[in-house]
């Protein structure tokens, strides 16, 4: 009945974004891998839910380890507990007794939902779109361009100007003040060769936009600090130019946005790692606790023990879910999910919005991502707004405020705050009591998978340094079959992907929606 | 570039075993590939075929060996036009799995989504789910049902001209229609690349 291969190369247990990278990269260099997950889904803190999944979720408490499987000894080798600890705490659900909407009718529609766990927006030139595209698995999913970037001064909302055309557009700014806009973008992209920033890389990016100016009113210094560089007080002008040059560069690729979201939630992501994964043979097995590790006595991991069964493997990867040294100095952020009565059906069907609140009076920066029904994340008339900051006092008590303020109570149908664990601010993936675990982060608070990526191949890199990260995987009409022994054999990718995009776009006024031109066909 | 008015993605389900690859080989290859195992690196395999004069492409996705322990990825059935569930007449459990398979089509493809049952492996003379038995399932579910045998070549190029006609059909409906915007699942038929839906990131 149960077939599952003893011994493999790699297991990979929970699959977020980062140990699914992990998976699907090993696999794809012809090593064997076992990929488990404890939860009936996938993505763990990565995962898109439907709404009777999401409310059961935030309210279960992690099952205790009963200890059952559990073992003490097996050929010479320690065994050592895998303990979950708590993902979500201070979890508050509000509902709103008004609204058309209600529970009962939430959970009739509970499928058309996919609410992020993890809400993340791509940059088009960052490293997951690159990834994507270089290991030739876009074709898993689907994307949309963000429609608008917003940020909140003083108490308006107001829109940030991003293409040249937007910024030729938009009231929000002066004829002046868009040329200096327009300078300033211009050098941020030669950042390295222009000594008036090379000064300042290690200083702090908010004073040297306040000190130096450059010709910047205030008003777009508020621009370029808190969207397009998205920085904190703390933040580096050389961290900061990077991430603005990214934003920058970013633009016009697809459309006059620097962002996508894939349809139907970030948790497809770590999905279209999966899927690659086992089409390159990895074997997977959901819902399936895992009991602890077997360790030799160098503490080297040398096994994994699921449902009081042994599977041997050279490494081991895991999320926080399988961590058995039981870290407990976690950091944690705040979440808001909110879904919401859509204002006008006219506004362009969800193809979502980011608004990035700078930090105020004790309470951090929030990022706030607003998506419609078009994004196939939930019922046609409603809209879903996601809250992330990092946690202050509680996900509540950080953010209800705000919610409120944007949010108007006739507009609000349900809310529900929880804080979630981050570790991403942890150093290293490997943990310092065991040789051959890695341990990969949670979302975190950043907006892309940069990290994530990062770190998974890192990861990769210390278990096999001599094989290549995620080459690109071929084409069907690439692989020639070979009938004589039912083996497939694959040519060597040569050729990359190439990237269609749109001009350099800055200066396209397309719908800035290539999902909707690809929805129209040929004339 | 080849050209093609159409493109459909197809999807297979059903437990492992029931010949699901071996459906899309014969088909897409003319081939009956022998033995078992996992076929490492296919991720979908391309056949055209004429409707009424339109070159209509199907991309017929194959499950990945996902379905052995009921892990198959929510994103594998997005966007599908068609999903043909598949079972080996030979083998009960195989059939009794059928209901637990539409109840996941159920959760995660678009409701609009064409279905087929297909009773798999009519060469064995071992049977265990009589043909009626087959057809009053899809009959009760509102689905396409046919018997093949992927190893002698039967019905398997009716299976696939039959799905590859109905959506063309349906296709044309949606795009001559004046009502309303289209139909999801109408997103990537006509496009000249491979992947229209994803054609932003190729």
């Amino acid at each position: 009945m149960d077939d599952l291969p003893r011994e493999v190369d790699v297991i990979v247990l929970g699959t977020g974004v980062p140990e699914s990278i992990v998976a699907a990269a090993c696999a794809r260099v012809g090593k064997s891998v076992l990929h488990f997950d404890h939860r009936s889904h996938y993505g763990s803190m990565f995962a898109s839910f439907n709404f009777h999944d999401l409310t059961e979720i935030l309210q279960t408490p992690p099952k205790p380890s009963d200890g059952d499987g559990a073992a003490t000894s097996e050929d010479g080798l320690r065994f050592i507990q895998s303990r979950a600890s708590p993902v979500f705490s201070n979890v508050e659900i509000e509902v709103n007794e008004h609204s058309e909407w209600s529970l009962e009718k939430l959970e009739q529609n509970s499928r058309k939902f996919n609410l992020d766990l993890a809400p993340k927006l791509l940059f088009a030139r960052g490293k997951m779109v690159e990834l994507l595209i270089s290991s030739n698995i876009a074709k898993y999913a689907e994307f949309k361009l963000t429609s608008k970037i917003l940020t909140l001064k003083g108490d308006d909302i107001v829109q940030v100007p991003c293409s040249r055309a937007d910024v030729f557009a938009t009231d929000s700014v002066n004829v002046v003040e868009k040329r200096a806009l327009m300078r300033f973008i211009t050098n941020v992209l030669d950042y390295e060769n222009q000594p008036l920033f090379t000064e300042w890389l290690d200083k702090p990016f908010e004073d040297f936009i306040k000190l130096k100016a450059l010709f910047l009113t205030e008003n777009l210094q508020h621009f370029i600090l808190h969207s397009i560089a998205m920085a904190t007080p703390s933040t580096t002008t050389g961290s900061a130019l990077e991430d603005a040059r990214k934003f920058i560069r970013s633009l016009g690729r697809y459309g006059n946005s620097p962002f996508l979201s894939p349809i139907y939630g970030c948790g497809e992501l770590a999905q279209c790692f999966c899927r690659l994964c086992a089409v390159f043979g990895g074997v997977y097995h959901l819902d399936r606790q895992v009991e602890g590790y077997f360790v030799d006595e160098d503490n080297r991991v040398r096994a994994v023990r699921s449902r009081g069964e042994t599977f041997r493997a050279s490494h081991v990867v895991i999320n926080q879910d399988f961590d058995p040294s039981h870290t407990s100095n976690n950091e944690h952020i705040s979440r808001a999910i909110v879904i919401l009565h859509q204002e006008s059906p006219i506004e362009e069907p969800g193809a979502g919005t980011l608004l990035r609140v700078p930090p105020g009076n004790d309470r951090p920066a929030v990022t706030v991502i607003e998506q419609g029904a078009g994004m196939m994340i939930c019922p046609k008339n409603l809209m879903v707004a996601h809250f992330i900051c990092r946690k202050v006092i509680s996900a509540r008590e950080d953010l209800k405020a705000l919610v409120e303020k944007i949010y108007p109570s006739s507009k609000r149908v349900w809310v529900a705050y929880f804080n979630m664990i981050d570790t991403t601010m942890r150093s290293k993936p490997t943990t310092d009591d065991f040789a051959g675990l890695y341990l990969m982060s949670t979302p975190g608070l950043q907006l892309d998978y940069d990290i994530h990526i990062e770190q998974a191949e890192e990861v990769f890199r210390k278990m096999y340094p001599d094989e290549e990260f995620l080459p690109r995987a071929p084409d069907p009409d690439e692989i020639i079959l070979d009938f004589e022994d039912g083996v497939p054999q694959q040519p060597a990718a040569e050729h990359q992907g190439i990237a269609q995009e749109s001009g350099d776009g800055s200066e396209s006024d397309g719908s800035g929606n290539p999902v909707a031109e690809a929805e129209q066909g040929p004339a | 570039m080849e050209d093609y008015k159409f493109l459909f993605k197809v999807v297979l389900i059903g437990n492992a075993g029931v010949g699901k690859t071996c459906l899309v080989r014969r088909f897409t290859q003319g081939m009956f590939p022998p033995g078992q195992g996992a076929t490492i690196g296919v991720d979908f395999l391309i056949k055209t075929v004429e409707v009424d004069g339109d070159k209509v492409k199907l991309q017929i996705w194959d499950t990945a060996g996902q379905e052995r322990f009921r892990s198959i990825t929510q994103s594998y059935y997005r966007s599908a036009h068609a999903l043909v569930l598949v079972y080996d007449i030979s083998s009960q459990p195989t059939f009794d799995c059928l209901p637990d398979w539409l109840r996941e089509i159920e959760q995660y493809a678009s409701p609009k989504v064409l279905r087929a049952v297909v009773g798999n492996k009519i060469d064995r003379d071992d049977r265990e789910i009589p043909t009626h038995i087959g057809e009053e399932f899809a009959r009760r579910n509102d689905m396409y049902f046919i018997e093949t045998s992927a190893k002698e070549a039967d019905n398997v190029e009716k299976l696939f001209t039959e799905i590859a006609h109905r959506l063309t059909q349906e296709a044309r409906a949606s795009r001559y229609s004046t009502s309303g915007p289209a139909a999801p699942d109408l997103s990537q038929s006509p496009s000249k690349s491979d992947n229209p839906c994803c054609k932003m990131l190729q």
